[in-house]
């Protein structure tokens, strides 16, 4: 079961001691339908992280209300329904491996079923199932967590999230730090997960030529506001406007541009990867 | 996490924060040892009414004070009852055995209360005003005649630089890791004390990896850096003693003076 998420006016802020910050979301309003790939972009401070931990009720909204599937948190939650949340939403942090402590692979993985009040056996059997996910075999499971490579850190920690079968998946920069390759088996990852289970995503990235290969839709935030949300294609259209915001356009999307600028023959849509530029080539007959 | 308001730094421009770090330091060092000289109403109520026009001076609102005691309470309220509960003397309100509650007890109670408190207030003044680096910087220099002693005093005020300069490094990352095992189902303050206990193993973990590994990592960089304990080392940032720190300091020998003399006027109880 996948699940949507809804943001109604929301506005929130951290109270540290007596500094209260401005408002690190303001007045936000966003609809992310069921079995959605939503990339979340936007400079440093703008309120991406805060955003996703509204999600997961980690921070909770001053005024308005998030709804999860059925699940509502508002500004004081029940302690069942946080529990809820936290069950259907996986959250998987920057650096995610800094979450680590167990002496083994399994039983760091198990922590967050067994919390969730699922047996152990049935833990241990959810923790088999997940390996493979994420690309890791089961001979690593007796091994001390501490003792394995930064990528190998970061896929335990990711299945540490992902063994709870979330129906919406919540990540921060999953890929920082990693080298290329990491990085990429992890986005893709992510993007087989949400093909097979449907599981809704919302992913926080700066590199926007992950956000065209993978998100469906862009959300763009600044000042703790939705700038706009739209779908990926359109979103990338408007070369200017995405200067504007001064994000970077994707390598593919600048190719196809400056093809069009040489030749003076306009493709037919607006390509996002190097395969879609390929094909829209060949389409006009220039490849 | 955030009402840890001892060991922190308020930026701003208030006489007390001008201070020198060496002025405060022995000023608030005088102080507490006067709050154990001080035996009896007049000098704690004089004693009471400095601490708050030094707080008042620092700028900084008194419930943020107030907030720096919370965390102790229960320790001073403890350590209260035991003072009432067991000392004897004077007239007995109430005898229970071995348990009586005492004329002498009840005073003896409030004043360590006052004490406690008081002790926290002023050390709290000193660590909000200051930056943790001029404190450093003031307890290496009123350490520095040690060093005859061969105590190595710069190893110490590096090593207390480091650890001040860390905290608020360990308090966003306990925040962070908190957060993440929140996400994964863990719910704080709940369940019996063992269970609590056991919830904090998943915190402390990995706040002792990142510690430990942040700790080699900067002594990596320092040797890089070419630093050496046994060379001496020039500092960058200089103290200077001004006027208004030898005023500070006159004030506190004067204070210490009254305490003194109200100690010998005033004899052990009212």
């Amino acid at each position: 079961m996948a699940m949507q998420v809804n943001f109604k006016t929301v506005s929130a802020d951290y109270q540290i001691g007596p500094i209260r910050s401005a408002n690190i979301l303001q007045n936000v309003n966003l609809h992310l339908p069921s079995q959605s790939f939503t990339a979340v972009v936007g400079h440093t401070g703008a309120g991406k992280s805060s955003l996703l931990k509204t999600i997961n009720g980690l921070l909770l909204p001053k005024e308005g209300d998030i709804q999860v599937g059925e699940l509502e948190i508002h500004k004081e939650p029940s302690k069942q329904v946080l529990k809820q949340v936290r069950k259907s939403v996986g959250m998987v942090f920057q650096f995610p491996e800094a979450q680590l402590f167990a002496e083994t692979v399994e039983q760091d993985i198990c922590f967050g079923p067994l919390n969730f009040g699922v047996s152990r056996q049935e833990a241990k059997q959810l923790v088999k199932d997940v390996l493979p996910l994420v690309g890791l075999t089961e001979d690593i499971l007796q091994a001390s967590p501490f003792a394995l490579s930064g990528g190998q850190q970061r896929r335990v920690a990711i299945a540490g999230v992902l063994v709870m079968k979330p129906d919406v998946l919540v990540l921060d920069e999953p890929g920082a730090g990693l080298d290329p390759n990491g990085k990429e088996e992890i986005l893709t990852l992510l993007q087989a997960l949400h093909n097979k289970n449907g599981t809704t995503i919302i992913l926080v990235t700066h590199d926007m030529g992950d956000v065209a290969r993978f998100a469906e839709d862009v959300v763009v935030m600044g000042n703790g506001t939705i700038t706009t949300h739209q779908p990926v294609r359109t979103f990338f259209e408007d070369v200017k406007q995405l200067q504007a915001w001064s994000l970077d356009v994707p390598e593919a999307r600048r190719f196809q541009l400056r093809i069009e600028q040489e030749t003076n023959i306009q493709l037919p849509w607006t390509c996002l990867t190097i395969d879609d530029l390929a094909t829209a080539l060949i389409e006009v007959g220039l490849a | 996490m955030n009402k840890l308001i001892l060991g922190r730094y308020f930026p701003g421009n208030s006489l007390i924060h001008q201070l020198d770090p060496r002025a405060k330091l022995l000023a608030a060092i005088g102080f507490i040892a006067l709050l154990f000289v001080a035996i009896n109403w007049q000098s704690y109520l004089l004693l009471i009414v400095c601490a708050l026009i030094v707080m008042r001076m620092s700028g900084i609102a008194i419930k943020m004070y107030i907030r720096g005691v919370r965390p102790l309470i229960w320790l001073i309220l403890f350590t209260v009852t035991l003072q009432v509960l067991f000392t004897a003397g004077g007239t007995i309100y109430l005898d229970c055995g071995p348990i009586t509650i005492s004329k002498y007890g009840l005073i003896n109670g409030v004043f360590i209360f006052c004490r406690f408190v008081l002790i926290i207030f002023i050390s709290t003044v000193v660590t909000l005003t200051t930056k943790p680096i001029d404190l450093t910087d003031g307890i290496n220099k009123l350490l520095s005649p040690l060093r005859f002693l061969k105590v190595p005093v710069d190893d110490i005020s590096l090593m207390l630089t480091i650890a001040l300069r860390f905290i608020p490094n360990l308090l966003d990352e306990t925040q962070k890791v908190m957060d993440a095992q929140r996400a994964r189902g863990t719910t704080f303050g709940e369940g019996s004390l063992v269970e609590q206990m056991k919830k904090l193993v998943p915190i402390i973990m990995p706040l002792f990896v990142s510690s430990l590994n942040r700790a080699e990592d900067m002594a990596d960089v320092m040797e890089v850096r070419g630093y050496q304990s046994t060379r001496p080392r020039t500092s960058f940032r200089k103290l200077a003693w001004k006027k208004q720190d030898t005023i500070a300091i006159v004030i506190m020998i004067i204070l210490t003076g009254i305490i003194v003399v109200l100690r010998q006027l005033g004899g052990y109880y009212p």
